[in-house]
């Protein structure tokens, strides 16, 4: 990557050299210069730069009469360097719809969401329309606050088991907080690692609180203080959230990894405090815009130890076999191998016979290689499930798997019995009895010759 | 109650003598009939090595805790318990022979049996 950068550098100082050379004006010579530079620089910086893992189209989708943009330049800067490809919306007085697809094909792969008070908005962009959106693979950031909670957000986020306080609930606290309800959090905590790295943030937040509902695919990231409460600013005695039951910040991954963040402030994203939230609000968009904590697989596989595939000798009981599957990371750039120790692999015919934690192998550039060694299957026949689920809250889901038949012993692959060291002893007393049985009959025989002539005898 | 107790002691040595007495009997009995008469000897000598064998291979599945090859040991023990059954048969018409039963044909069919028995065994013990 350097080398190439570096290249790229070389090629336009010797063409700013060359255009230089020319007799022009000093003047026009830093034009060109300048032009030259910020036309070739831009790629440089888009290689060097992190980006989104599956597209960089984004929509900003923001209310004229609430949100000022160039108040949020530090945020909407920071997509661009992250190579985000920013499209605006403007919600007004007209009423024309957005069209998120173009058919069946996404138009954007990104979708921001400011505050809206506008009535229009909801039918401009349905409920149905942001679930399609979201559920086709469009990662999903909404902003919301006691000003702007338009209907068609609040039910889709309804969808998801987030429930955001209606308008004109503000978050309070008499601890933290000020007069205008702007609540300073100098320990405020990320509740997952993948999504914001843990540690204390000092974040400055006024806005909503929301509930969440108690499902697995909902991460929360960051928790109303304990002496918080968010309470209608009209009708003071009405509450929605109180103490740490609230959430400010909480972010949803779908099983196909589409992913959704919500914070409840939008001042959260301003260029005032993005001295503080700055570092918070970059590790949350970067996750829910796929920059980081995507992991995939590259594929798996197993065989016989000896490296028989199962089409070459398809698997009997007892076997012994070998299962490796590879996992990559997006680390901003490009896909490099994903480490965890915590990777396990099922072999499961309704229940998992076998749970075993992989152990990492092979290293390549692209990917981290993990092994089950050598284990036996089961000794049971039947349809089994080769299977990798890897669900980690804030992490890409991975679920690989691969059905096969374990076939039983044919009639001829049992072991004799003189191959079983048990049983010699049982063979050894049938032989000693045939063979007793051999010198009985012989001496059996022997003896019963002269008594038949004796009893003749007396008979006679 | 009092003499109970004495009468109870005298009906248990009564009947260990009485026990005892059978034992002898029996005993004296079973050698009585056996003296002298080899060919029971022989069938008794080879009844109490198949006794011996079948024990030994209980007690090894008992000793290994592991009834693993259990065709083998069932073809094992099977043709100890079946030779026995098939000498017993041929003991008691060799002691007393039965109506329209010569003894020679006794033995041949005591030969023709333990013959399928050892061909049964070989082939289940695999």
């Amino acid at each position: 990557m350097n080398s190439r950068v570096l290249k790229r550098l070389e090629f336009i100082q010797r063409l700013v050299r060359q255009v230089c050379s020319m007799r022009v004006a000093s003047v026009f010579r830093n034009v060109v210069y300048t032009l030259t530079m910020a036309i070739f620089l831009m790629p440089i910086s888009t290689l060097v730069e992190a980006k989104p893992a599956f597209g960089t189209r984004t929509l900003v989708i923001y209310d004229q009469k609430l949100t000022e943009l160039d108040n949020y330049s530090t945020f909407l800067n920071n997509l661009k360097q992250r190579s985000h490809e920013l499209s605006y919306r403007a919600i007004g007085n007209d009423s024309t719809p957005i069209s998120l697809f173009r058919g069946e094909d996404k138009l954007y792969d990104n979708l921001i969401v400011y505050p809206i008070r506008s009535r229009h908005f909801n039918k401009q962009l349905s409920v149905e329309n942001l679930l399609s959106f979201f559920s086709k693979g469009g990662q999903v950031l909404t902003i919301t606050s006691p000003e702007g909670l338009s209907d068609n957000v609040r039910l889709f986020l309804n969808q998801l088991g987030m429930f955001p306080s209606p308008r004109n609930y503000y978050l309070n606290d008499y601890y933290h907080g000020d007069e205008n309800n702007t609540l300073h959090l100098t320990k405020g905590e990320s509740l997952n690692e993948h999504v914001v790295p843990l540690g204390e943030y000092d974040l400055v937040y006024k806005g909503a609180a929301a509930l969440l509902d108690n499902r697995q695919l909902i991460i929360p990231v960051l928790q109303a203080p304990k002496t918080s409460f968010s309470v209608d600013s009209k009708q003071s005695d009405e509450i929605w959230t109180a103490g740490s039951e609230g959430y400010l910040a909480a972010a949803f991954q779908s099983l196909r990894n589409t992913r959704l963040a919500w914070v409840g402030s939008e001042v959260f994203f301003s260029n005032e405090f993005s001295a503080n939230n700055g570092r918070f609000v970059e590790q949350l968009t970067k996750w829910a815009f796929a920059e980081k904590a995507v992991i995939k697989s590259v594929g798996s596989s197993h065989q016989h130890i000896g490296g028989a595939g199962y089409l070459e000798s398809p698997y009997k009981v007892k076997d012994s076999v070998v299962y490796d599957i590879g996992l990559s990371e997006w680390d901003g750039s490009s896909w490099s191998p994903f480490t965890a120790d915590d990777i396990q692999f099922e072999l499961k015919m309704i229940d998992p016979y076998y749970r075993i934690t992989l152990l990492p192998s092979e290293t390549s550039n692209e990917a981290q290689y993990y092994t089950t060694g050598n284990f036996s299957l089961p000794d049971h026949h039947g349809i089994f499930t080769f299977l990798v689920d890897y669900k980690r809250a804030g992490l890409s889901f991975i679920t690989e798997k691969d059905v096969r038949a374990i076939r039983h012993l044919a009639n001829d692959e049992y072991l004799r019995s003189w191959d079983i060291t048990n049983s010699w002893v049982y063979l050894t007393s049938i032989y000693s009895v045939i063979t007793v049985w051999v010198l009985f009959v012989g001496l059996y025989l022997s003896l019963r010759k002269p008594k038949t002539v004796e009893t003749e005898k007396k008979n006679n | 109650m009092v003499p109970k107790t004495p009468s109870k002691k005298a009906d248990a040595a009564s009947s260990a003598s009485k026990f005892s007495d059978t034992i002898s009997a029996t005993y004296s009995a079973y050698s009585k009939q056996v003296s002298g008469d080899r060919q029971l000897q022989l069938i008794d000598t080879f009844c109490a090595f198949l006794v011996a064998v079948g024990v030994i291979q209980f007690l090894f599945v008992c000793a290994a805790k592991d009834s693993f090859p259990l065709n083998a040991f069932l073809a094992g023990f099977s043709a100890c318990v079946g030779q026995f059954v098939l000498l017993v048969s041929l003991r008691m018409q060799v002691v007393s022979s039965f109506t329209g039963i010569t003894p020679q044909r006794a033995f041949g069919e005591f030969v023709l049996a333990s013959l399928v028995l050892h061909f049964l065994c070989l082939h289940f013990v695999n």
